[in-house]
């Protein structure tokens, strides 16, 4: 089961959050949409659930057209961002609600329940209210609720971002086993691209309601389509006057030689320790400032206004 | 005695002793002390003076109006209030800001004006008066005079209590049950009533409140039949022009101690709500 | 198509529970035409009794507006034992009923009342003249400035005043130099709602006011007068004029809260 979403734009009073996107989502892919905010990837996600009508283009499974389905018959599983827990229901009534109003009869309500109860490993909380649970037990009983009518694809809104950075890292393995193991077809929409790259087998980098590239984590890290991408994709420096366009060189794509005529003449003017890598700030002789990212091994001999030639193993510009 | 301050160098902030001064002074000398003088007015009635005071079958209608009539009017509001504030903050409305100032109004509307105009509407030959005249219903004069003033008054204190819970995270879950299946029906009776249920309390209790004691609005529109149509503090009134001042002390005891638990019952509602939201 | 109905609905409420009685209001005032409207206002004993109103908010706002100063930064700004309790007392005079608050300075000042003989014998009157009428309503309007200060001054913080203090301001200083400029438009719409209501206070004031006309009739005591007179079109002419004071102080706030105008 493909999904098909064919040139859609959407405005807001004079905002233009999507601009004629085109994207197919294939079964049981998990896709990321990843970009700064305002650049329409969480529209795009509510275009999706039906909870936003496009201007134009149209959302279609198998050549189904979805457009005009609302929300409620779209069978979609959706986690919020804040995850949007029924605050007066506990978690068992959470995760039934969408088998409730589908008035499904309680033997199945039960099982179900349970099953997911034990997906999500929140077996002992069933009768707990959101308010006594911590963000990630949180998360995965927004997930559960999601899951529960068995939808045809699981959207996820910023789904980590409500949370401290331990039980983020903890949720990301979960959430890819997690798909490993059901094979639903997902979409997420993050604005962190470690997450994006470590979850995702795909991702369309957003940018001002288009999509900028779309592309497996390889494709996206080692061939960039533009400045936007590589610039967002961060720890690059661009270099202006020693090309025709300016060129831009990833920190960790710096190496540094003591000897030879090879790359630029550079100084260094600082060292230090930043997490795994060790950042050397460097002047060129022409002027410009250059950052290299080096493994430890590879900054044990430098010292600060030391000479030597700084070389760029690879390098992108972008024509026009 | 000494007041402390909460972890702070002494005299960082300065004027607690003015501030509190003029505060105290102020406030015991305009409600506190003539408050009190209620009560130990009341007191000296003693037990038995102060039942002979409050019983009888005018004062006992009047109980009943007064607190029965408010009732319907909360409840009424609290409907009515729900729908409005719905409406206001989800759906695309016409004139937007001129219906919200609207519904602020009878706030701001001094009540003898307000009682003056729902007479002159309701009146068998008023504008609205006419509408329901034909089915033998009597608005002004009589009971549902009384319902429809309380109504009035009530409205914005509903309204005002649950939009802020609206605007605030409500509608995430709307969206949420909807994309898991739910009609509008079940949006409205599985979510958003429930969570709205502590805002809907304190609206139709500050509704209730307000209606018990009002009186401006009511006495134009009831038409002062004692007995019938006339409310605990219009008796009051009554028994002042008579110079019955220990019968009138004894009513306005029942009043202010009515006051004093809904106040109380509020606190209570929205330290509830405080927690709950934790 | 549901959400029309319902929108529908509560439109037609509104309508007719709130802006069919402001209609009224207007029309009946102006049933006779602009003249007839102007010579009701322009009445000897109308203006009378808005000069009193005016006269009763004169005396009352500035002393509340001190008051809730006053209370405002006490509350806001420190803790202290019964915090709690005063913070509760300070809405009691908003929740007991307006007959209530007047009966309690007739029980004070009144011939029966505590003083009474004392007043009587000073030559003092309170109850149903001026004074009576300037208590009640200091206690009908007595919260209102500092319920408007209080949540400003609560999510403020008091970080300011306590920079000024580390720079040397005195406690004078840190209060007019700081903290008054931050509180002024609240204090301003404070003191526009107290004069609103203590210029529309009905219930409270008619208790110790004794009706005594061209005396002691404020101008919503006049309104009453005249519509027991039947003077109906007079009557509402002058309720027109509480009318849009109410009005005013309502799009007031609409401009000092913007944000709140969804």
């Amino acid at each position: 089961m493909s999904i098909e979403i064919l040139g859609i734009s959407k405005t807001f009073s004079d905002f233009k959050a999507l601009d004629d996107v085109t994207l197919t989502i294939g079964d049981g892919e998990l896709l990321a949409l990843l970009g700064p905010s305002g650049s329409g990837k969480t529209t795009l996600l509510r275009v999706l659930a039906g909870l936003e009508l496009p201007d134009v283009g149209s959302v279609q499974e198998n050549g189904q057209d979805l457009t005009s389905l609302g929300a409620r018959d779209r069978n979609v599983g959706l986690v919020f961002q804040h995850f949007a827990l029924f605050p007066h229901l506990d978690v068992f009534e959470n995760i039934a609600f969408s088998l409730r109003v589908r008035k499904r009869p309680a033997a199945e309500v039960q099982a179900r329940v349970t099953e997911l109860l034990h997906l999500v490993q929140l077996e002992g909380l069933a009768h707990r209210r959101p308010a006594e649970l911590s963000g990630g037990q949180r998360q995965r009983v927004a997930l559960a609720r999601a899951l529960a009518a068995r939808p045809r694809v699981l959207l996820l809104d910023e789904p980590f971002s409500a949370l401290d950075a331990k039980v983020r890292h903890e949720l990301r393995g979960w959430l890819r086993r997690l798909h490993e193991e059901l094979g639903t077809t997902t979409v997420f929409v993050t604005h962190d691209q470690d997450e994006a790259f470590e979850l995702a087998d795909r991702v369309a980098v957003f940018h001002r309601g288009r999509i900028e590239q779309i592309g497996t984590p390889d494709e996206i890290y080692d061939e960039p389509k533009s400045p936007f991408v590589l610039d967002f994709l961060g720890h690059v420096q661009w270099l202006d006057g020693l090309a025709a366009t300016p060129i831009a060189v990833r920190h960790r794509d710096v190496t540094l030689h003591a000897t030879g005529d090879a790359g630029w003449a550079a100084r260094i003017v600082r060292i230090h320790r930043t997490g795994p890598r060790v950042r050397v700030d460097l002047q060129l002789a022409t002027g410009q400032a250059l950052i290299a990212a080096l493994e430890p091994p590879a900054a044990q001999a430098l010292t600060v206004g030391q000479s030597l030639r700084a070389v760029a193993e690879r390098q992108y510009a972008f024509a026009g | 005695m000494t007041f402390s301050r909460t972890k702070r160098a002494p005299a960082a902030m300065p004027g607690l002793g003015l501030s509190l001064g003029i505060t105290l002074t102020w406030l015991s000398l305009i409600a506190l002390i003539p408050l009190a003088a209620l009560v130990v007015r009341a007191g000296s009635l003693g037990w038995q003076g102060w039942l002979n005071a409050v019983s009888g079958e005018r004062v006992w209608l009047s109980l009943r109006l007064s607190f029965g009539a408010s009732l319907i009017a909360a409840a009424l509001d609290t409907a009515a209030g729900l729908l409005i504030a719905w409406v206001l903050c989800r759906n695309k409305v016409p004139f937007k800001a001129f219906w919200d100032v609207l519904v602020d109004l009878p706030f701001a509307l001094p009540t003898a004006v307000a009682g003056i105009a729902l007479t002159a509407l309701w009146v068998p030959d008023g504008w609205l008066g006419q509408l329901v005249a034909p089915f033998g219903w009597r608005i002004a004069f009589a009971e549902p005079g009384v319902v429809v003033a309380l109504t009035f008054i009530g409205l914005p204190f509903v309204v005002r209590t649950i939009q802020p819970v609206l605007q605030s995270a409500e509608k995430e879950l709307e969206e949420a049950a909807e994309s898991l299946g739910a009609s509008p029906a079940q949006i409205i009776w599985r979510v958003v009533l429930p969570s709205l249920r502590p805002a809907l309390l304190t609206g139709f209790a500050l509704a209730f409140a307000r209606a018990v004691g009002e009186y401006g609005s009511v006495i134009f529109i009831c038409g002062n039949i004692p007995m019938k149509t006339e409310i605990t503090p219009l008796l009051i009134v009554a028994r002042l022009e008579q110079y019955d001042y220990a019968g009138a002390t004894a009513l306005a005891t029942i009043m202010l101690g009515f006051s004093a638990l809904i106040l109380a019952a509020l606190q209570f509602l929205q330290k509830g709500r405080r927690t709950a939201l934790r | 198509m549901i959400r029309i109905v319902l929108t529908f609905l509560a439109m037609a409420w509104l309508s007719v529970m709130v802006l069919a009685p402001v209609v009224i209001v207007l029309f009946a005032g102006l049933s006779a035409g602009v003249g007839a409207w102007w010579s009701a206002i322009n009445d000897e004993e109308t203006r009378t009794s808005v000069a009193l109103s005016l006269k009763i908010a004169a005396i009352v706002v500035p002393c509340n507006a001190v008051f809730g100063i006053a209370a405002a930064w006490a509350l806001a700004r420190f803790r202290f034992p019964g915090r709690a309790l005063l913070l509760a007392l300070l809405d009691l005079p908003l929740s007991v009923s307006p007959v209530v608050s007047g009966l309690v300075f007739v029980l004070l000042f009144g011939a029966q009342g505590w003083f009474g003989a004392w007043l009587q014998a000073h030559d003092i009157q309170i109850i149903f003249a001026i004074p009576g009428i300037v208590l009640a309503t200091a206690f009908v309007t007595l919260p209102m400035v500092a319920r408007e200060l209080l949540p400003l001054l609560e999510s403020q913080g008091e970080d300011a005043e306590l920079a000024a203090r580390t720079l040397g301001a005195s406690g004078w200083q840190t209060f007019w130099l700081v903290s008054f400029p931050r509180m002024r438009g609240a204090l301003a719409y404070g003191v526009l709602l107290c004069t609103a209501r203590a210029l529309g206070e009905f219930g409270a004031v008619s208790v110790v006011s004794g009706h005594i006309r061209g005396q002691t009739d404020t101008l919503p005591l006049h309104v009453e007068i005249l519509h027991n007179e039947y003077h109906f079109q007079a009557a509402f002419a002058a309720a027109s004029l509480l009318l849009l004071v109410g009005v005013a102080t309502l799009l007031l706030r609409r401009l000092q809260t913007p944000e709140s105008a969804h």
